[in-house]
């Protein structure tokens, strides 16, 4: 499966971000969400770029540090799901997929 | 992001005052199954942050009343209830998140699919 | 030679005298005190908010003293604690079915395959009981039967119900527990949390552990933090393998920092390898989920009979199916120790019988026990994980049978210490799966938990006291003391190192090519052979490491290849030192299956005679130095370990 990935990449809390295009491809429907970013890192690392920051860390849903802002809806298009439990079958092959961090005022961004 | 303010949260008063060491045995207390499996749904809660997301509010109301709730069902939690509503929903207030105003898009979005039928919960005792 | 042997140190146990029973109350009863209204001018660091660490911030907090939590996650609750499903044991004997102390004891001894000393697994049980009483006063919400009595369940290697559980998240209710224990602190001004900090160095002064140096991961500030004592809660390395059950961020480093400062590492090759967790689908892999063994109370393992079988589960008729683990063991079944269960389905694998697209699973069915107790029944017991394992293969597992692989999970080995969970080091303790302690050589289901809480709840509350007492008044440390300049500095000019490598290879790609060599030789099984190829393999693939890593380069601010470099530089390192404990060891015992010994039939023979000891290294600038503490049995007699 191939992807067009617009993702809000902001360097700190104090200075503004904006949405940015990637694109991944080769992605399998059984990768989970959190994978498939990444293998875009790995991309963006070794082209030297910035890779994109994003918290995640048990990846089994429970710890509740995962959080990205999938589509217009707080862990993606799949209800009661965490963000690491979602797996790109639940995506649309060339699918134009956006990507924020949550936002709220007692929830500042740190780097995205 | 930074979502330390919901840790601030549960420092106001998300726990039961009970030193560790000497606690009494614990069959001691019969609880009955409906009233465990209840509090767990409650205490399921992974502080994740996505109803504070998904509320148009930003407010933290899911989060704080799941632990209310948790912890107000059990026996051993009631006793400190009231104060624990106060003083967990002030600190929600100060800490700048918003007012519930019922729309349900945190119970949506939940990944443990918690009820919003927890706020209704806390607020009464709040009000109370 | 890979290593050499130093006879002439004798680790000190500290075990106290007196019989099995009376040990830990003779500790208790001549332990030194500190009065309560000099406590508050002691102060403890904590690195790791997991159940070891939170329950010991929480019940030192109670006491008086002054601690500083350190954990790298954004939160205390997020520790990998919160990960662990199936239940916690406790000697209760609600079951009536002859449960004891003892027993409890002896078979979590046996399920070590008596390579841990009996001192500390007979007060791990006897400690077993308060922690049910204090989980459940804390608002634990376990499992409890209609009549309002609390429910159990059985778990691998035990033919008693011990096990207590709050369905599938039992670790999460207990850490939730824990961390609301450690915020009541908070709140109290006795606890001060630093989330997002990283240690990255242990400071000594004088050979006594004074404090750490840590790194903002926001910021990427250094900071050096002093402390009468320093406790590291850090929990287990599984995630050296790459693909494991652990979260992203558990790592080694904290040990493995205080192992070059001197600390003794005991037995790092024993690794359990879980039987029931996610097969491998493909290379972009970054984890393997666990399914609680729980699931083996009344799910039914086999393969099919017939190699390289292509019909789906459903269509194999009931005599061509190999229910492996209940042919081979009788008397467990699919209960028997972990170890045996993930060897038995390496065994069925390997010979060509393994399921699924890769052909590197085994099936866990539930078809007998969803025909006898219903649906509901079922899914009261295990919903949660039949929606997990649904949310992240796309299959349901009501309708067809669970493909399961086993998993690098829980690391036996760790920091050496003695009775008193001190390391070497005075003022350097360990707690919980970072240290070496009570699970010998294979740890038993559900009693990870149960460790974490016992060390941290109930004995180094009374033993860190037993030595800041005897360490004489309490002293103010001075941070700016050159043996703190000296560990930051070289903490700054690592971090600045691998940045200056700029190579083509991502930290990932060097994480996962170890991951590969370890599960392959250093994993299931072991051979002479394989660990020494291993051996070189890890140096080569170290060498290029620090010619070919490429990170972006910034040391200030978020920066997750650096922090993640960091960890595998000390994963290269730990791995070495893993394969070269693997080979010392010429024996089989628990998870630590060397091919050269073992009986016709593939079961493990134990070497009493020569390999009755736990292997503590120490580092060294040429080879480590093994050094051996022997173990001694006098209430227990070491007998083959079988499950048949």
């Amino acid at each position: 499966m191939d992807f067009k990935l617009k993702i809000w990449r902001q360097e700190q809390a104090a200075v503004s971000g904006k949405m940015m295009a990637y694109t991944v491809k080769d992605i399998s429907p059984d990768m989970s969400f959190l994978e498939m970013l990444d293998q875009l890192n790995e991309n963006l690392i070794l082209s030297g770029q910035n890779p994109i920051s994003f918290d995640s860390d048990c990846r089994e849903g429970i710890c509740g540090q995962c959080g990205l802002f999938i589509n217009g809806r707080a862990h993606g298009p799949r209800g009661h799901t965490s963000t690491c439990q979602l797996h790109m079958r639940s995506f649309q092959d060339g699918e134009t997929i956006y990507i924020e961090p949550f936002r709220a005022g007692p929830f500042p961004i740190k780097k995205t | 992001m930074d979502r330390s303010a919901l840790d601030e949260i549960i420092v106001s008063g998300g726990y039961i005052g009970v030193n560790t060491g000497q606690a009494p045995e614990a069959n001691q207390t019969l609880i009955s199954s409906d009233t465990v499996e209840g509090a767990f749904d409650a205490a399921s809660c992974i502080g994740c942050g996505a109803c504070v997301a998904s509320c148009k509010n930003g407010s933290a109301s899911l989060f704080t009343a799941a632990k209310i709730s948790h912890l107000a069902q059990l026996p051993q939690g009631k006793i400190e209830h009231h104060k624990r509503t106060n003083d967990m929903v002030n600190k929600m207030d100060e800490l700048g998140f918003g007012a519930c105003s019922n729309t349900g898009a945190c119970e949506v979005e939940c990944p443990q699919g918690i009820s919003i039928s927890h706020i209704a919960f806390m607020n009464k005792s709040f009000f109370k | 030679m890979y290593f050499s042997t130093d006879s002439k140190q004798i680790p000190k146990a500290k075990v106290p005298q007196g019989d099995l029973r009376d040990k830990w109350s003779n500790f208790k009863d001549q332990a030194k005190l500190i009065s309560p209204n000099n406590r508050n001018k002691y102060h403890v660091i904590i690195v790791g908010t997991g159940l070891s660490g939170a329950s010991a911030a929480a019940s030192l907090a109670e006491l008086g003293y002054n601690v500083s939590v350190f954990c790298f996650q954004d939160s205390p609750r997020r520790a990998h604690s919160v990960a662990a499903q199936g239940g916690v044991n406790a000697m209760k004997n609600y079951k009536n079915d002859g449960d004891s102390v003892h027993r409890m004891f002896y078979d979590t001894l046996k399920g070590g395959d008596f390579r841990a000393r009996e001192a500390n697994v007979y007060r791990l049980a006897e400690c077993s009981a308060s922690l049910i009483d204090q989980a459940v006063a804390q608002g634990v919400p376990f499992a409890r039967e209609y009549s309002g009595y609390l429910s159990n369940r059985s778990f691998g290697g035990v033919q008693v119900s011990r096990t207590f559980y709050a369905r599938g998240q039992t670790g999460q209710q207990l850490l939730l527990g824990a961390y609301q224990a450690m915020m009541r602190q908070v709140k109290a001004k006795k606890v001060t949390s630093y989330t997002r900090h990283e240690m990255l160095d242990l400071v000594l002064i004088n050979g006594v552990a004074k404090g750490i140096i840590a790194r903002n991961l926001d910021t990427g500030e250094i900071t050096r933090h002093t402390a009468n004592a320093v406790v590291l809660a850090t929990g287990g390395f599984g995630k050296i393998y790459y693909l494991s059950t652990l979260a992203m961020g558990c790592n080694g480093s904290a040990i493995w920092r205080a192992h070059k400062k001197g600390a003794w590492t005991a037995c790092p090759s024993w690794t359990q390898i879980h039987p029931t967790c996610l097969p491998q689908s493909g290379s972009y892999q970054s984890k393997l989920t666990l399914m609680s063994e729980s699931l083996r109370n009344d799910g039914r393992i086999w393969v099919p009979l017939k190699k390289n079988e292509d019909r789906k589960a459903v269509d194999i008729p009931e005599e061509e199916r190999d229910y492996y683990l209940e042919r081979r063991y009788p008397s467990f079944g699919n209960l028997a120790p972990r170890d045996i269960a993930s060897r038995a389905a390496k065994e069925r694998i390997d010979a060509g019988h393994g399921v699924g697209s890769l052909k590197n699973a085994v099936y866990l069915d539930f078809k007998d026990a969803l025909a006898k107790q219903g649906k509901a029944a079922i899914a009261k017991k295990y919903g949660n994980l039949f929606d997990m394992y649904e949310k992240i293969t796309g299959i349901n597992a009501y309708k067809e049978p669970m493909k399961i692989s086993p998993a690098a999970h829980f690391s036996m080995g760790g920091l050496w210490v003695d009775y008193e969970l001190s390391t070497n080091i005075p003022g350097l303790f360990s707690i919980g799966e970072s240290n070496f302690s009570d699970h010998g050589a294979n740890r038993l289901g559900a009693n990870s938990l149960l460790q974490a809480c016992v060390d941290g709840y109930y004995i180094l509350p009374q033993t860190l006291p037993h030595y800041l007492a005897q360490s004489g008044k309490p002293e103010t440390i001075n941070s700016d003391d050159p043996a703190f300049l000296e560990s930051e500095l070289q903490v700054k000019q690592q971090l600045e190192n691998f940045g200056k490598i700029n190579g083509h290879k991502t930290v990932d790609y060097f994480h996962r090519e170890l991951g590969k060599i370890l599960y392959d030789k250093c994993g299931l099984t072991r051979t002479e052979k394989g660990l020494t190829l291993a051996i070189e393999a890890i140096k080569n693939l170290r060498d290029s490491f620090y010619k070919d890593l490429k990170i972006p380069m910034k040391t200030d601010g978020i920066n997750e290849e650096l922090e993640k470099a960091g960890r595998v530089a000390d994963y290269l390192e730990i791995g070495e030192l893993m394969c070269i404990d693997a080979l010392s060891r010429e024996e089989s015992c628990g998870a630590h299956f060397r091919m050269e010994h073992q009986t016709n039939d593939g079961e493990a023979i134990r070497n009493d005679e020569e390999f009755n000891f736990i292997s503590c290294w120490q580092k060294s600038d040429k080879a480590p130095v093994l050094i051996k503490e022997v173990l001694n049995f006098e209430f227990t007699k070491p007998t083959e370990r079988s499950y048949k």
